[in-house]
């Protein structure tokens, strides 16, 4: 008949028990010939598994990880230049923008204004600002500049997806 | 450098030194192996979900908050990668994890013929393929890696109670099994 269930014997082995139940669990052992053999199998289990080895990786496991992290990474390097690219030219032409607002505004300020105090500058600056706006966004305007940025973004557009098929290939290749 | 802990080469990683993480792909390498390949029982499979492991810790490693140890934070993606791939191989790997009612028969599994050569190495590790896959892991990551049971639950996303409930299970149905196939004899 067993005493010891096998939750006991288990806390036995991994030192879970308190001082009190050991003293219990050993009494026991030493008058259950079945409690120790039960105790002995599980130890004997608990033995051999602390034995078991780990299993080996091929020898050029590492060097296929650092390859494909590396090609990985030189793809994701290629994008952001890209990107990198793309932007640069959307901030370029948006500063080409900022300046002909500017320079239609200061030429026109320099016409109305030549000799005011710094404050009194402001208002007809901005006055000048918004005007360079009008002269910009005419009707005329508009259309040459929404043709210029739709041009844009439909030629990075397509390169953005060309570079992120190919970078796609790169990757599976390096698998 | 191969002195170095785990998170003084993550720092170097970090700082750009990318080659210092083969430095942490050769001290993880066979025993990541081990458990992907008990829960997935091939290994060509476990070979490759562990090339994509290492792939998902490097670009990780700028989330690692280095609240757990690094083995602990790896290994979690390594028992969820794996997971994952045993779940896209449409396994009911559910009914296997969900709770701790289920059972497992070790003996109908049992095709081990004592002869003369066999021994009990042989017997463990025969039967240790043939447990559940959480059951296996958890032998794996006790026995192997030689993690605490907090840790392993933090791996395996359970509570120490059930981590502990399935290390006493595996333990005694390997026993069991160790006494009703009379192979007590070679410890005695």
């Amino acid at each position: 008949m067993n005493l010891l269930s096998d939750e006991i014997l288990n806390k036995y082995i991994d030192g879970d028990l308190d001082y009190a139940s050991l003293k219990h669990v050993n009494e026991v052992l030493s008058s259950s010939v079945e409690d120790k053999k039960r105790l002995q199998a599980l130890l004997a289990v608990h033995n051999q598994l602390k034995k078991i080895k780990e299993e080996s990786t091929p020898n050029s496991f590492t060097n296929l990880v650092m390859k494909r992290l590396q090609s990985r990474n030189k793809a994701f390097k290629e994008q952001r230049h890209f990107v990198f690219a793309v932007s640069s030219i959307f901030i370029s032409i948006l500063l080409v923008i900022i300046g002909l607002i500017i320079y239609y505004g200061l030429n026109q300020s320099s016409e109305t204004q030549s000799s005011q105090t710094y404050t009194q500058h402001i208002i007809p600056f901005f006055n000048s600002i918004a005007y360079g706006i009008t002269q910009i966004f005419t009707p005329r305007g508009i259309s040459v500049f929404g043709s210029v940025i739709s041009l844009g973004i439909l030629i990075s557009g397509y390169f953005f997806f060309e570079n992120l098929k190919a970078s796609k290939q790169k990757i599976n290749k390096s698998q | 450098m191969k002195d170095l802990t785990d998170l003084e080469i993550i720092a170097s990683v970090k700082r750009g030194n990318q080659a210092d993480y083969a430095i942490i792909i050769d001290r993880y390498k066979n025993k990541a192996f081990s458990l992907i390949k008990r829960i997935l029982k091939n290994e060509m499979e476990a070979e490759e979900v562990l090339q994509d492991c290492f792939l998902k810790a490097y670009n990780g490693l700028r989330s690692y908050r280095q609240e757990a140890k690094f083995s602990t934070w790896f290994f979690r993606i390594v028992y969820n990668t794996a997971l994952s791939k045993v779940s896209a191989r449409k396994r009911k790997i559910e009914n296997e994890m969900s709770s701790l009612e289920d059972h497992f028969n070790l003996e109908s599994d049992y095709d081990y013929q004592v002869t003369e050569n066999s021994d009990l190495s042989s017997f463990v590790n025969i039967m240790l393929q043939k447990l559940p896959s959480n059951y296996s892991s958890v032998l794996s990551l006790f026995y192997l890696n030689e993690m605490s049971c907090e840790e392993i639950g933090d791996v395996m996303n359970t509570s120490v109670a059930n981590v502990k409930v399935m290390l006493h299970r595996s333990r005694n149905a390997l026993r069991d099994l160790l006494i009703k196939k009379d192979l007590m004899r070679e410890v005695s």
